[in-house]
């Protein structure tokens, strides 16, 4: 139904134009006629009513209910006439001995191949030809000129070519529409896909909202009863408050990282920059997970060059950027090993490396691991939403910097955020 | 100390409550489920200091925070379950003392109440006069006045202006001034002091756009430009 009303709009729009071709071709009979003294005034008034009989003809179908309802065939029925008065042109004017007027066939060619391609095209050659032939012929016989067949072979081979020509043409077109179209319509799906993303986002982010105020009372209560306020624990009541207390704040967390997703992508994250030294905010980071990495019998160790590092940051962003890679790493590595976290300044600015001895990530994984919600094949068993490295990378970002993943030297995983630092 | 809890799920309130009852010093806890209900309590019960949620069913908690400033200067904590950074400005600019996110730990708002709490409280530092074409700051008095008018100011904006007023014409870092003002833990929230100098100006300036009063020194922090009787 859409392609054929695009394709009755666009027949619309080529008879209007070939309607306006052909006042043209009138008013030119009706101007130049009289300079060419071969060519009888009564022909030229004839042709050039004609054409504007055809013109006024036209004019009216398009108005016609019967084009809204048939468009191709009201538009063949017109190229017919096309063909038949053009073709009575060259027949009414092939008594001058000059006689030219065949050349305006070419122009049905073009006509022919923009309403119907290439069988439009081939076709009005083809009759073009035919017409040229058989006028040719009977011109030589009534008005005695010469046969030429030399010249009949040389013009008819022109109309040929000429609509062989126009069917590549419009070929061609047909082949950019089509992937013009093409790309619209994948347009059109991932618009559609990305709208559905962020529905899921938005949802996510309305549901960990609700969450927060009962998270605020579970959490609360955790935390009185654990601060034995209330009245002492034993040893068991103890040890579940503390279980509780950490699922609790697994909970928390994924909820954060939800909200922090759905605020990177609607663009609603105003970075609070502060001057701080980069240093100093990758230490406090690294401290603040020390407790964690202890649990699993890992040790942190902090390597970098002296001297201090000044940047321009929104600290707590930053230091959630770099926690992501340093709990990654404590998560991902195996218990008892080490893992190390090197900062270092250069010209491209200052950059942390967080290092490993875990699984690694696969060489096809690489970019996909910082999408949301993916997580690399070779962590199976740990536990995550996989937002932790999509949000860093997006904070690294915002600061204009990086994060990009490397092979540790013997295996393992290395991490590397980069910030730009501001010039001294 | 009298504390208003404001928020519309009773648990959070009875946790705020159970959490200052185990706090030091005796504490009275007054509750209220709505913004109405807050504005009525804070008439009634004239409490020390209001914790207010900001997403209230009916009047929203910066409504309330509004109207609340329009006669009064009680300090203000808000709670934010957004925790989004248009929430939190838009709570200092209205005037709040000081937000927490939730979820939050009910040790550290108890802690947060009694830092503001000791923030409010009329502390005597270096009297004097402070004075600048009609503008003059009674640093004893703790009083600000435009001629002869006088213009309120929180206990934070006025312990903000303080600090920059015990050295004027020089640059106070922004550091420095969270710390003084806030808390050591406030050192890198650049957010309260933007927002409070903002606060600041528009009352004391004659034209806040373009600050003569309180002027930015880029990348250190801030000078009163003031001169000293």
């Amino acid at each position: 139904m859409a392609a054929q009303a695009v394709r009755a709009n666009e027949l619309v729009r080529f008879e209007r134009t070939f309607n306006r071709a052909r006042l043209g071709g009138a008013a030119i009979t009706f101007i130049l006629g009289p300079f060419f003294p071969n060519i009888g005034l009564q022909h030229v008034v004839l042709f050039g009513t004609l054409l504007l009989l055809e013109s006024a003809l036209v004019a009216l179908l398009l108005r016609s209910d019967r084009f809204v309802r048939y468009p191709e065939r009201v538009s063949q029925a017109i190229f017919a006439i096309d063909l038949f008065v053009v073709s009575y042109a060259i027949f009414l004017f092939s008594y001058d001995p000059n006689w030219t007027t065949y050349i305006v066939g070419l122009l049905l060619v073009i006509a022919g191949g923009f309403r119907f391609a290439s069988a439009g095209a081939l076709g009005a050659s083809l009759f073009m030809a035919v017409t040229y032939t058989l006028t040719a012929l009977y011109r030589a016989q009534v008005f005695g000129f010469p046969t030429e067949p030399q010249r009949i072979a040389f013009t008819d081979t022109i109309y040929l070519l000429a609509g062989f020509l126009m069917a590549g043409l419009v070929r061609e077109l047909g082949t950019l529409r089509a992937q013009r179209e093409a790309f619209e319509h994948q347009r059109a799906e991932t618009d559609a896909l990305r709208a559905l993303d962020k529905m899921k986002t938005d949802f996510l982010a309305e549901m960990s909202h609700d969450f927060r105020s009962p998270l605020t009372v579970v959490r609360g209560a955790i935390e009185i009863l654990q601060s034995q306020r209330p009245g002492p624990l034993t040893e068991r009541q103890q040890e579940l408050t503390a279980r509780a207390d950490r699922n609790i704040r697994r909970l928390e967390e994924f909820s954060e990282d939800l909200l922090e997703m759905a605020r990177i992508e609607h663009g609603a994250i105003q970075l609070e920059r502060v001057d701080v030294d980069a240093g100093d905010l990758v230490r406090e980071v690294v401290e603040d997970h020390r407790a964690l990495a202890n649990n699993r019998g890992q040790t942190i160790q902090v390597d970098g060059t002296p001297d201090t590092a000044m940047i321009s940051a929104d600290v707590t962003r930053l230091r959630r950027a770099v926690g992501n890679l340093v709990g990654n790493a404590i998560k991902f590595a195996p218990e008892h090993s080490t893992i190390l976290v090197r900062t270092h300044r250069d010209d491209g600015g200052f950059s942390v490396s967080v290092i490993d001895h875990g699984p690694g990530v696969d060489r096809d994984e690489r970019e996909r691991i910082f999408e949301k919600f993916s997580r690399g094949r070779r962590t199976s068993g740990t536990l995550g939403a996989g937002l932790g490295l999509s949000i860093a990378r997006s904070l690294a970002e915002l600061h204009g910097g990086s994060i990009r993943y490397e092979d540790a030297v013997g295996g393992g995983a290395m991490f590397v955020l980069t910030v730009p630092v501001e010039i001294e | 100390m009298k504390v208003l809890v404001v928020d519309d799920e009773p648990d959070v309130r009875a946790l705020v409550a159970t959490a200052l009852g185990y706090a030091a010093g005796p504490a009275e806890v007054v509750e209220a489920g709505d913004g109405d209900e807050a504005l009525a309590a804070i008439r009634d019960h004239k409490p020390d200091i209001v914790v207010l949620d900001l997403a209230l069913p009916g009047r929203d908690g910066f409504s309330v925070l509004e109207e609340l400033r329009r006669t009064s200067m009680l300090p203000v904590i808000v709670l934010t379950a957004r925790g989004l950074e248009h929430d939190k400005i838009r709570g200092l600019e209205l005037g709040a003392d000081d937000y927490m996110t939730k979820p939050f730990s009910p040790r550290e708002l108890v802690l947060r109440i009694q830092t503001v709490l000791r923030r409010s409280a009329p502390q005597d530092r270096r009297p004097g006069v402070l004075e600048r074409g009609d503008l003059r700051i009674d640093l004893a008095a703790r009083q600000v006045f435009r001629g002869t008018r006088e213009i309120r100011l929180t206990p934070t904006e006025f312990n903000l202006l303080m600090e920059l007023a015990q050295r004027p014409g020089e640059a106070v870092s922004h550091e420095a001034l969270l710390t003084k003002v806030w808390g050591p833990e406030y050192r890198t929230e650049g957010h309260y002091l933007k927002v409070y100098i903002g606060r600041l100006r528009d009352k004391i300036e004659n034209d806040p756009a373009s600050p003569r009063v309180i002027q930015t020194v880029r990348g250190v922090g801030y000078r009163l430009a003031l001169t000293k009787d």
